[in-house]
């Protein structure tokens, strides 16, 4: 039993995780690149993992057949990341361990807790793209709140929401003229209120609600700059553990700044040096 | 200015050759002189894009690898050791941006159009981060590609290996402040700080071979030698991500 514990708390264990997690997303890019499996990445990105399994044909086999082995994976990792942070913490009680592991020992833990961060905000949450709205339209999410749009502000040329984004001329599309107002309710009060624009979105709590772009009316409209009147395509979201992997990741990437201050030596440690001495003294 | 970049561009270029020349022979005064030589150079045309296109130069394949090769340079020259011997660490430094200034011939030599969400913080630091990442990669295979050479390697005391460890964990640190500068991108422009597309699974990828290359177990030389070559793997991945990213 304890031969067995000693392999899964293993770096052997961990390299060949890591290299079976490589040839995954290998094969992972490889699906994405193809027009047969695209679609099946749009409806992964338009939804959370329950609607991805909840009707039969919304996702193609193949595609649950990756993410499944993909979730496999990386819970074997998980397990093994458990046992060699339990074999670390016993050899740090046991005093042999330098501060240097004990701040890699940290980070292990926090980049174990980023990982479930991103398997968490497949799960939990709601997330609608595409939504299509104009002036004085609605969306209604879960827990009684709806998203109001209160008017679109589109002050560059209309004609350029014919255009595709890389064919529109340097510097015509100007983000801080073009925006939209939303409100949101809950069970019919004013809840907040506030304005979104490219790169910037409206948030409440959890529930982010993201301009994706500007679309012309339904039927062409009038292509008059004044009364030109757009509809705006969104993307609600509400992700509970956003602020989790936000504040964990940069501590993340400070803890193994921490440990490349402490370990870097251009020479070797006292430590080594009377180690390779000893070693030499007994050849 | 167009035109004052493409020269600089081709001075640049025979500058860095003959850096590599001078160094590969042991004239160490000649090729100091001209490396700092080819970094004002370089310096300058990336001040030149920056100052036509009012964007950083990070962004396009021509501009983002003379951003590399010359923080690769500035590595070069302050960061190096003297070593004797014709092809050290300077020297694989040298034929690295000889080889960033190779991949640039296939690509348009100008200044990138001006794109919107090319002035905003969190895409500028990703594109920053990620090309400096690249650099401090470089810099440190060329400390392994140098470890790798030596008839006997003995990692205990080898500086080489050291200080190519030391700049490989930069590099990570450096690839993850990219990665995090994404999400906040992504978060905002997207809903969601992930996204199944071919873009994440690469960073993942990249992501995935600098963590082997600091998992891989064992104190012997076999397992040294496997380290070497998965760090030296890691830029080559990352360049080639970004040369098929800038592929029109």
């Amino acid at each position: 039993m304890k031969r067995f514990f000693d392999q899964l708390s293993s770096m052997q264990f961990t390299t060949l995780i890591l290299a079976v997690l490589m040839l995954w997303f290998a094969w992972g890019i490889l699906l994405a690149e193809s027009d047969t499996f695209r679609q099946g990445f749009n409806v992964m990105n338009g939804s959370l993992v329950p609607v991805w399994f909840s009707e039969p044909r919304r996702l193609p086999f193949l595609l649950k057949l990756w993410f499944v082995g993909l979730c496999s994976v990386m819970v074997i990792l998980g397990v093994n990341l458990v046992f060699c942070s339990w074999t670390k913490i016993i050899k740090i009680m046991r005093n042999k361990q330098t501060a240097s592991r004990f701040v890699m020992l940290i980070i292990h833990i926090v980049f174990g807790l980023v990982a479930l961060g991103h398997f968490g905000s497949f799960l939990l949450g709601y997330r609608y793209e595409n939504v299509k709205l104009g002036t004085n339209q609605s969306f209604t999410l879960p827990e009684g709140y709806v998203v109001t749009i209160k008017d679109i502000h589109f002050g560059d040329d209309p004609k350029l929401l014919y255009q595709r984004p890389k064919r529109r001329t340097p510097g015509a599309f100007h983000p801080e003229a073009n925006f939209c107002e939303v409100a949101l309710t809950q069970n019919g009060n004013p809840v907040a209120r506030g304005k979104i624009y490219f790169l910037r979105p409206f948030t409440w709590k959890d529930i982010q609600v993201t301009l994706q772009r500007f679309t012309p009316p339904k039927g062409g409209g009038n292509r008059d700059r004044t009364s030109f009147n757009p509809d705006v395509r969104l993307i609600i979201s509400r992700n509970p553990v956003k602020l989790l992997v936000f504040v964990l990741f940069p501590a993340m990437i400070a803890g193994i700044g921490i440990y490349m201050v402490m370990t870097w030596r251009t020479r070797p440690s006292p430590e080594i040096k009377f180690k390779v001495k000893q070693e030499e003294t007994k050849l | 200015m167009t035109d004052l970049i493409s020269t600089g561009y081709i001075t640049v270029f025979i500058l860095y050759a003959l850096t590599f020349f001078s160094c590969f022979m042991n004239w160490n005064g000649v090729s100091c002189l001209l490396s700092i030589m080819a970094l004002a150079v370089n310096g300058s045309i990336l001040a030149g894009i920056a100052i036509v296109s009012s964007q950083p130069p990070v962004f396009e394949i021509f501009g983002g690898l003379l951003f590399v090769a010359f923080i690769l340079g500035i590595l070069g020259v302050f960061c190096c050791r003297a070593e004797d011997g014709k092809l050290n660490v300077k020297t694989w430094v040298w034929i690295e941006i000889l080889l960033l200034f190779g991949i640039t011939l296939f690509f348009l030599k100008e200044p990138p159009p001006h794109r919107y969400h090319h002035a905003y913080p969190w895409v500028v630091l990703f594109h920053g981060f990620r090309c400096l990442a690249l650099s401090f990669a470089l810099f440190s295979s060329a400390h392994f590609i140098r470890f790798r050479r030596e008839p006997v390697r003995k990692r205990v005391n080898n500086p080489l290996f050291k200080q190519g460890r030391n700049f490989l964990l930069l590099s990570a640190v450096a690839f993850l402040c990219a990665e995090y500068s994404g999400i906040i991108w992504c978060q905002n422009g997207w809903g969601d700080f992930w996204h199944w597309s071919p873009a994440f699974f690469q960073s993942t990828l990249i992501i995935l071979c600098l963590m082997a290359a600091f998992h891989i177990p064992g104190k012997n030389p076999r397992a040294d030698d496997l380290r070497s070559v998965v760090a030296v793997m890691t830029p080559i991945l990352m360049l080639t991500i970004k040369v098929v990213k800038g592929l029109p």
